[in-house]
């Protein structure tokens, strides 16, 4: 933590706990690989209650001093979906409000917004000697 | 220069739910059932445990992991109560994972115990994220802090499988809108129970506990 993020590092916790995740496991997978590291892809479900700069900030200082510094996070934010327990409707919402967008139910299965996975890496191509 | 791209799909919560599921194994295995108790600093999580106490000891055997980001002050007002209890300290970390609720767990005597409670760290964002290995969660939510917070933290009311809204002895002297805070409930999670209690004048509290023995032995 050591100041590194300024007077904000409080505000940044949560960030920086989901964000310690993907920067161990970029590295992990880029151990199998010799070529240098260009961007991380994450997707997020729009349930995490993320801050995107913030999560931005906790990776420039998380990849300081390893491979990854100066490679980009590319976000990909997945919205809310549900389905109607009573009518069946599948669709999108607006957190925080999870009701049916046909009969207005708020008895609702969720079916999309909360992934967290580290979707792709890229990596420059090795030269062909 | 070019690119290469490499897929790779993993489910950055994979640690974390590798000892999730080690934690529900054993919890099977002895026929545990373990609530996490999650609310901000304040909203009276060990007061509320400390007030169940007596009624709960009759009807089942429990233990509470305690969580806290420093000191072992909660950890030792329900030792006081002889209730079986162990400290868990994040470590400047603001939520508990699922490790370290694991190891807690294996140092507890579990032999007949029916119900275990984990006191998360006091907060209302991260806690929810986590997957700790329990059965349910549970939101604390005191009537001093306001009736839009189902609002402006969805994911734990939208998670949890009941709600405890405390020291409602305290309305009286509050704005607080217990309608709005029920129609804001119901909005994030249409199915979710609410018990409304006061730890202080023990409203509230038999109904909980009715609730608490019933979801660890469905049968009584």
């Amino acid at each position: 933590m050591c100041g590194c993020f300024g007077k904000n590092w409080g505000a940044l916790m949560h960030e920086l706990a989901l964000c310690s995740r993907i920067v161990d496991a970029a590295r992990e997978e880029l151990t199998e690989y010799s070529g240098e590291a260009l961007r991380v892809y994450v997707v997020i479900g729009a349930l995490h209650q993320i801050v995107p700069s913030f999560l931005q900030e906790a990776y420039r200082a998380l990849t300081r001093d390893t491979v990854l510094e100066g490679t980009d996070l590319v976000l990909r934010f997945v919205p809310v979906r549900v389905q109607c327990r009573c009518c069946d409707w599948e669709g999108e919402i607006a957190p925080p409000f999870f009701s049916c967008g046909r009969c207005g139910g708020t008895s609702v299965a969720l079916r999309t917004g909360r992934e967290f996975y580290l979707e792709k890496l890229t990596i420059t191509e090795k030269e062909s000697a | 220069m070019n690119e290469q791209e490499i897929r790779v799909y993993r489910d950055l919560m994979g640690a974390n739910e590798k000892w999730a599921s080690e934690t529900r194994i054993i919890l099977e295995a002895q026929n545990i059932h373990m609530l996490n108790l999650i609310g901000s600093p304040g909203a009276g999580k060990t007061r509320l445990l400390e007030r169940m106490v007596p009624e709960l000891k009759r009807r089942l055997a429990f233990a509470v992991l305690e969580g806290d980001v420093e000191t072992t002050n909660d950890a030792e007002r329900l030792a006081a109560l002889d209730v079986p209890v162990s400290q868990l300290l994040s470590g400047g970390s603001c939520h508990l994972e699922a490790k370290l609720v694991h190891t807690a767990l294996c140092d507890l005597s579990l032999d007949s115990l029916g119900l275990v409670f984990v006191e998360n760290v006091g907060n209302m964002v991260c806690p929810a994220e986590f997957d700790i290995g329990e059965h349910g969660k549970i939101a604390v939510l005191s009537v001093a802090e306001g009736e839009d917070k189902p609002l402006k933290y969805p994911l734990l009311f939208r998670e949890a499988s009941a709600v405890v809204v405390t020291k409602i002895d305290l309305l009286p002297h509050l704005e607080f809108d217990l309608a709005a805070c029920r129609a804001n409930l119901q909005a994030v999670n249409g199915d979710i129970p609410v018990f409304e209690t006061s730890a202080r004048s023990g409203e509230g509290i038999s109904n909980l506990v009715d609730w608490l023995c019933r979801r660890c032995d469905p049968k009584a």
